[in-house]
């Protein structure tokens, strides 16, 4: 509605008003003077539209004309719009970075603009005893004597992010209606999701976007906020998602996800994708299927984005799958990515994707070295190209990770172990036992010498006696 | 052995002694060989003292059947007694059973080495079929309780073949 009112004042006036002018000093009198005295200068306003303009460059947002009061002015019914409260004016003014200020607001936007100096004002007690005394506000200052000394320990000892906290957190309470500010970042809590999304295309450095969610600089806005609102409570829950999202390191988490949970329309921006707009899951398939040409096959179609995008979208039908792709062992691993693929398919097509199904075949190296029958890895790089042929990932997946083959190698492997083990044992037992084999062979040499030499004599006994009987 | 038993052993063995006194003589001399043998046993077993003891009984049977056949007298044992013929047949004997007794246990050591180390082969091959089916994970070293198998130059040997 705001933007629709500076629009209807342009046209009312046939120019921008404010032409030329650098948004710091239209930003400076807006606070200063009010959006509609900023705007209208000394242009000379229809006076039936007055009324409109002002309803509709009312700065609070709570103030400001909605749809239906334009209908209600429409029909000819008088709507004064309340009046802004004109804000405390100190008779002493307060200097900072070569100004004199007599009131918060301007002295919070210098305070933006000055960011490096605006520590100083503040930790030596300047402004909290200027907005005592000379404002006599003295719930703000109690409340930036409170966030001076809870911000040492939210910022974890670093002495520059506990500043930047600082200074944060003071803006946040000189000025709530400002969106949040942490150095060069800015950004209306509800708006968040949208300005990720935006910095996240232009490939930009997303730090001030983890600092918002990780130093909880949306919670301490909201708490600034004089008014409490039912959406946050909603903030509550989904910034304490975004923060585990963060604090995941696996795919399928991070910041990507929190881009995709945040903007429900938001196409997928993994790099080997993100030409083709992909919007739905259904796409996603299809999508990587055309991606192959210009993909750099040794790496996984999977990316974080992609699995941050099924995980934010289809989280049911991906989510057990994406963990699975997180495993440890890169066989596990592997096998995973391609189950997360080969489900989406299986349940969302399409029936054949030859080019996705190549570039899979020629990533599983590790789920065909996790078989240990050297004959069983022979068997499956002979029937894979025949599966890959088919298009049809869930036939791979199946086969590769067929559990009663797993079983048998498992099974056979242990048994190889044991064969292996129990032959090293014999070796050794053959090896080491020469002594004892040497005290055998004496003993046994003696008493198959003893046994012949009895048998000698039994036989000459005989003989002998039979040639004197005979 | 108790001294009653001994000295009924003595009592039945002084009277056939003195029946078979030319058979007594005869033997006196020539099992010299066998009770030097039993003298010089150091082993459990008596293996030595019986094998050259088979030997030399052997070796004086054909005299003593002479002397049974021919005339069981005291002339005919000293006859057989100063006699280098029999001498020679009797020690002779003797040292046949002796060689025995010496080699026999090292012929015995030779072949079980040459059973054991086609054995290891053979289990070597064994191994190597595992490896080349299962992969090297399936290896694995043998260590007996109680430490580390010592390095055995045998083993090593029968390793390389």
């Amino acid at each position: 509605m705001y933007s629709f009112g500076v629009s209807v004042l342009i046209l009312a006036v046939g120019r921008n008003p404010l032409q030329g002018m650098p948004d710091g000093e239209i930003i400076k009198r807006k606070i200063q003077q009010g959006s509609y005295a900023t705007l209208v200068g000394d242009e000379r306003m229809p006076v039936s539209l007055i009324e409109c303009l002002r309803g509709l460059l009312t700065d609070d947002p709570e103030q400001r004309w909605q749809a239906g009061n334009i209908d209600l002015w429409l029909n000819g019914k008088r709507l004064t719009p309340i009046q802004a409260k004109a804000e405390p004016q100190s008779q002493r003014p307060l200097r900072f970075a070569d100004m004199e200020f007599h009131s918060v607001r301007p002295l919070s936007y210098a305070m933006y603009q000055n960011w490096d100096k605006a520590i100083s004002i503040i930790t030596d007690g300047t402004l909290e005893i200027w907005i005592r005394r000379g404002l006599e506000l003295n719930d703000l200052a109690d409340g930036i004597a409170t966030a001076i000394k809870s911000s040492g320990a939210m910022s974890g000892g670093n002495k520059s992010d506990m500043e930047d906290l600082i200074v944060a957190r003071v803006l946040m309470l000189m000025d709530p209606r400002m969106p949040v500010r942490f150095r060069d970042f800015r950004s209306f809590v509800d708006g968040f999701g949208q300005s990720l999304a935006v910095t996240m295309l232009r490939k930009q450095k997303l730090q001030s976007h983890t600092d918002f969610i990780n130093r909880d600089l949306w919670r301490h806005w909201i708490a600034a906020q004089s008014k409490a609102a039912a959406e946050f409570q909603q903030f509550e829950n989904v910034f304490r998602d975004l923060k585990n999202y963060l604090k995941d390191p696996n795919s399928g988490a991070g910041i990507e996800r929190c881009v995709y949970e945040l903007n429900e329309w938001q196409p997928c921006m993994s790099p080997l994708i993100e030409a083709q707009y992909t919007m739905e899951v259904k796409g996603v398939l299809p999508a990587l299927d055309a991606a192959v040409k210009n993909a750099n096959t040794k790496l996984w179609p999977v990316d974080r984005h992609v699995a941050a995008f099924l995980r934010a979208r289809y989280a049911k039908g991906t989510g057990g799958q994406i963990d699975a792709m997180n495993d440890s062992r890169p066989d596990r691993a592997t096998i995973g990515m391609l189950s997360v693929l080969a489900i989406v398919q299986w349940r969302l097509g399409p029936e054949a994707l030859h080019n996705l199904a190549g570039w899979i075949g020629g990533l599983m190296g590790p789920v065909i070295n996790s078989y240990q029958n050297r004959n069983r890895r022979k068997d499956i790089e002979k029937e894979l190209p025949k599966l890959v042929r088919k298009g049809n990932l869930a036939e791979i997946y199946n086969y590769l990770d067929n559990p009663e083959e797993r079983q048998r190698d498992a099974e056979g492997f242990n048994w190889a172990k044991a064969e292996y083990a129990s032959a090293e044992r014999m070796i050794y037992d053959l090896e080491h036992g020469q002594v004892d084999r040497q005290e055998s062979a004496i003993k046994s040499g003696r008493q198959m010498g003893t046994a012949g030499a009895f048998v000698i004599m039994l036989v000459t006994l005989l003989f002998t006696l039979l040639a004197k009987l005979l | 052995m108790n001294k009653s038993r001994f000295f009924l052993y003595t009592l039945i063995a002084i009277p056939i002694a003195l029946m078979i006194i030319p058979t007594v003589i005869v033997l006196a001399v020539a099992l010299i060989p066998t009770g030097v043998a039993f003298l010089v046993e150091r082993s459990k077993g008596y293996y030595g003292g019986l094998t050259v003891g088979c030997m030399n009984l052997a070796g004086a049977s054909p005299y003593l059947f002479d002397l049974w056949f021919k005339g069981h007298t005291v002339d005919a044992a000293v006859g057989i007694i100063t006699n280098v013929f029999a001498w020679m047949m009797f020690y002779g004997a003797a040292m046949f059973g002796w060689a025995i007794y010496s080699t026999t246990p090292s012929l015995v050591s030779t072949f079980m080495t040459m059973t054991s180390g086609r054995r290891i082969t053979a289990l070597r091959a064994q191994q190597r079929e595992l490896v080349q089916k299962w992969g090297p994970d399936v290896e694995s070293v043998y260590e007996p309780e109680g430490g580390k198998p010592q390095a055995d130059p045998t083993s090593m040997a029968s390793m390389a073949g």
